[in-house]
This record gives structure tokens, sequence and C-alpha cells, in this order.
């Protein structure tokens, strides 16, 4: 049997553009960021893999092309299936409508259909244990019942690939247990997991590969234990 | 295997959309058509009401600014050049914003630029009826004009929003890259609303601003509606091949404009 690949990706390179204002002058000048330089790698079917690396490294700008938000400006990203990103805690969610009614406003957008639209709000709302909070405008949430909803709504969906920019950090220590605990029945249930994080225990825990990322290029792609070594000696 | 596939490149990012995806573009139209509108009134505790009543009010102080003034007034006139007027310098605001807002409110997954378009389209339409049924409703009751006229001018003011929203599309990333330009068309906006025929007729203008409005794109659109009731157009004595002239190129431009959205949004998304 072939190998399935999800995400393949060739000779990456994303830059930014940035407007400066020098001095007195009343003109902007432009300036070009590289953010990631010839990034290369491959994702099959059921790998999950962990993006490890400092502050500015250029995780999330990876994330973010991966999920088509950003324009590469060479190389190629091919992309088999529904990529997500859940980067901050909000995947849409409306600031002056109630929780559950911003689930049921979402659901048939992310693809949830009409009949399924219950179960799935039951879903999360077993999930987040949000109780009474649900029927609460969202404005009012503080950012650990945003991160669980925002959290609880993604990965109550189907997509192939979930791509996870720092979001497990938010709430308390029992929902991230419970975040983990979800997360690999979301593995279980459907694809591929890349997630950028910090942590490096979650990442030995949930990941099976690795990617270090130093200044916009790849230090190190492997084992993930060999990556957190890596990690270890050369960026802590 | 049933699988959206996406090339992301620096030229485009092509998407091969699974069967059934269709059901989820309506939703999410919808949805763009729908957070638009409500992005316009979120604030207020009479919402969209708000839309339909302020091209009235602003009629109403002019009426009763000319009638001190003792000017000669013509208040239907100048409910149909306000009403126009007003989805006129909207749908400019509108055009050059656009680009704004790439994701469509759905900040986990990449939508479509046909959605975007669709959305933005529906959007542009539902707002110009929303802005001109009060002025309609009013030219019916207190004008006696006929329904069918009456409510012609729901017609004119979306193809006029449609057009003038598409042309300004293609300036978008002008403006983005020179956003102070942003401030010279507000300047501009502002100063079609006393030069244009929006508080008197097109007939009443001579000279240098006569010239002015003939190249005036929305002089046609609030004459038209104007003519449709008196039955007499004031710009009939002009060359008919201008006015065709300006409503092709604004045609042609409008078309132009929302093609070019999924060129652009991917062109911004790494600028500041």
């Amino acid at each position: 049997m072939a190998i399935e690949k999800l995400l393949e990706i060739d000779d990456l390179t994303v830059s930014y553009k940035e407007l400066k204002i020098s001095g007195m002058s009343p003109f902007a000048k432009k300036r070009n960021i590289v953010a990631l330089k010839n990034i290369n790698f491959d994702v099959i079917k059921g790998e999950n893999i962990a993006i490890l690396g400092r502050n500015g490294a250029g995780k999330s700008t990876l994330l973010k092309c991966i999920a088509g938000f950003l324009r590469p400006s060479e190389g190629i990203v091919i992309t088999r299936g529904r990529i997500m990103l859940l980067a901050g805690t909000n995947p849409g969610f409306q600031p002056d409508t109630s929780g559950r009614e911003n689930l049921r406003l979402l659901a048939p957008l992310y693809g949830i259909e009409i009949e399924k639209i219950d179960d799935f709000i039951r879903g999360v709302e077993e999930f987040t244990q949000l109780g009474e909070s649900l029927n609460r405008n969202y404005r009012g949430y503080s950012t650990g019942m945003k991160g669980k909803l925002g959290f609880g709504f993604i990965t109550g969906l189907t997509p192939d690939v979930l791509l996870i920019d720092e979001t497990l950090g938010v709430g308390d220590l029992e929902f991230r247990a419970k975040a983990q605990i979800r997360l690999k029945k979301f593995i279980e249930r459907s694809g591929s997991v890349i997630m950028s994080t910090h942590s490096l225990g979650l990442a030995s825990e949930m990941c099976t590969k690795g990617i270090l990322l130093d200044g916009g290029k790849i230090l190190f792609q492997g084992d993930i234990k060999e990556c957190i070594n890596i990690y270890r000696k050369n960026m802590i | 295997m049933n699988y959206l596939i996406r090339h992301i490149s620096q030229n485009e990012c092509k998407e091969t959309m699974p069967e059934g995806a269709s059901t989820r573009e309506r939703a999410l139209i919808k949805y763009q058509i729908w957070n638009n509108i409500r992005n316009q009134s979120r604030n207020y505790r009479l919402g969209l009401v708000w839309l339909v009543i302020n091209p009235l009010i602003t009629s109403l102080i002019y009426v009763f600014v000319f009638t001190i003034m003792r000017a000669n007034l013509n208040a239907m006139n100048i409910i149909i050049g306000i009403t126009i007027y007003r989805v006129f310098a909207q749908s400019i605001k509108s055009g050059i914003a656009s680009i704004r807002d790439y994701r469509g409110g759905i900040l986990a997954e990449r939508i479509s630029s046909q959605v975007l378009v669709r959305g933005m389209l529906g959007s542009r339409i539902i707002n110009a009826q929303f802005q001109t049924i009060g002025a309609s409703i009013v030219l019916t009751i207190m004008f006696k004009v006929d329904i069918l006229t009456s409510f012609s001018l729901m017609i004119i003011a979306t193809i006029c929003g449609l057009l003038i929203e598409g042309c300004m599309l293609n300036f978008a990333k002008l403006i983005r890259n020179l956003p102070d330009l942003n401030n010279i068309i507000q300047h501009i906006i502002q100063l079609l609303f006393y030069a244009s025929p929006v508080l008197y007729s097109f007939d009443r203008t001579v000279g240098i601003h006569r010239l002015f409005n003939t190249y005036n794109p929305i002089m046609y659109f609030i004459e038209f509606h104007r003519g449709l009731i008196s039955n007499e157009f004031a710009f009939e004595n002009i060359n008919q091949n201008i006015f065709l002239i300006i409503i092709l190129f604004l045609t042609l431009m409008a078309i132009r404009g929302y093609r070019s959205i999924d060129r652009v949004r991917w062109e911004l998304s790494t600028w500041p």
C-alpha cells in the first residue's frame, strides 16, 4: 500500500513585507523580513509532529503557511484533506453572542451537518464543562474559558490535519490534562497533528517526530526525543 | 480519495474541492453576508433600523436647512440624491477596505475567494436595499409616486453600489500600499456630496461644474431615477455616448475588481 502523504513541503521560503518609518521622514520604507528559508518535510497520515524553537524562529509562520493563510515567496506546499489551524483560542466566535449560539452558528460553517449539530454542541459542552456560562456572551469569557471553548470546538471537528499553535498553554491544569486526552482521541479518530509548542513534555508525549527551527531554518528533523535533546543543548 | 487538495505557491493558493462542498459554501456565503451587515449595526440597539432611517434623517435635515434658507427646494430630489449618494459613498469605502478581512471571519480554516466574492456581492445588494427601502416608501406615500417607480430606486442604487464597489476594488492594493490615499479619498467623497447633483438638479449646473458632472457617474444614477419620476431626464441634452462609455467603463472595471480579489488577497497576506 502506498504511503499517504497529507502534506508535502518543498523548499518553502516565506518573507514578510514590513513598513518602517525612520527619523523625521514622512515616508515609510518597505523592508523584507525572511521568516522561513528552504523548509522541506512531509507528513504522512497518522504522523504527529512537534515544531520546536525559540520565539521568532518561524513556527507560527510555518503553520499559517500550511493552513493557506500566507503566501510563500518560494517553494510549494501541497496539502491533502482539510487543514485547520487553532492559533490563539478563537476559530471565529462572535463576541456579542453566547458560547452556545456561537457553536450553533459556526458548526455548519466548519462542515457539521445540520442533523448532527445538537450532538456536536453536547460533545463540546461535556468537554468544556462551562455549564451555565455557555449561555453567556463570549465577550465576557476569561482567557481560559475562551481556550476551552475554542479547543473543544476544533477538536470536535474532523480535519485531516490539525495545526495547533501554542493553544494548549491556556486554561488550568485540569483543562490541560483533559485537552491532552481529547487530543489523543482526536489523533486516533482522524489524521495528523502538527503542534508548535514550548512544552517539551507535551511534545514528547503526543508526537513521534520533531522539527527544530532556528532563525527560519530547520536545524533538525527526526525522532522527537533526539529533537528535544538538541533543543535542550542548543537553545536552553 | 475525496479530499480537498491545495497547492500553495507564490502565484496562487489553488484548491480542488471535494464533492459535497457546495452545501458548506452556501452556508459560508450566508454567513459572510450576515456578518458584513451585522458589523454595520452591532453597536446599536436599533441595529439594522439605522441603515433604513439614516438616509431619511439626513434628507430631513437638508430639507429643513433649505426651508430656513428659503432656497428653491425640491424635497423629493433631495431624498433621491442623498439616498443614492449614501450607497455610492459606502460602496467606495467598502471597496477600498474590502481586502482587510481576507479570512472572512473564519479564523481556523481558509475559505475560498469565491465565497468571499459572493459574500461581498450579497452584502452590497442587501446593504443597498436596506438603505433605499425607507426612501422608496416615503416616495410612494408622501409624494404619491407610483410604486414601481419608487421601488426602482432600490434597483438603481443596488447597481450603483455593485459597480462602484467593484471599481474601487482595483485600488484596494494601492491604498493598502499608500494608506494616506485613504484620507484623500475621504475628502473626495465629501467634496462629491456638494459637487454632484445630490441636493440640486443637474439642470442647475453651469460651466465647468456642468462639465465635471457630465463625467461624474453618480450624476447619471441620481438623475436617471429623478427622470423616471418626472419623465424628463436632465442629461438628455448631453451626448448619450458619454453616458454609455461611463457605464461600460464602470462595468468593465467592476468585473476586473471582483475578479482580482483572489490574487490581491493572496499577495497581501504577507504585507504588514
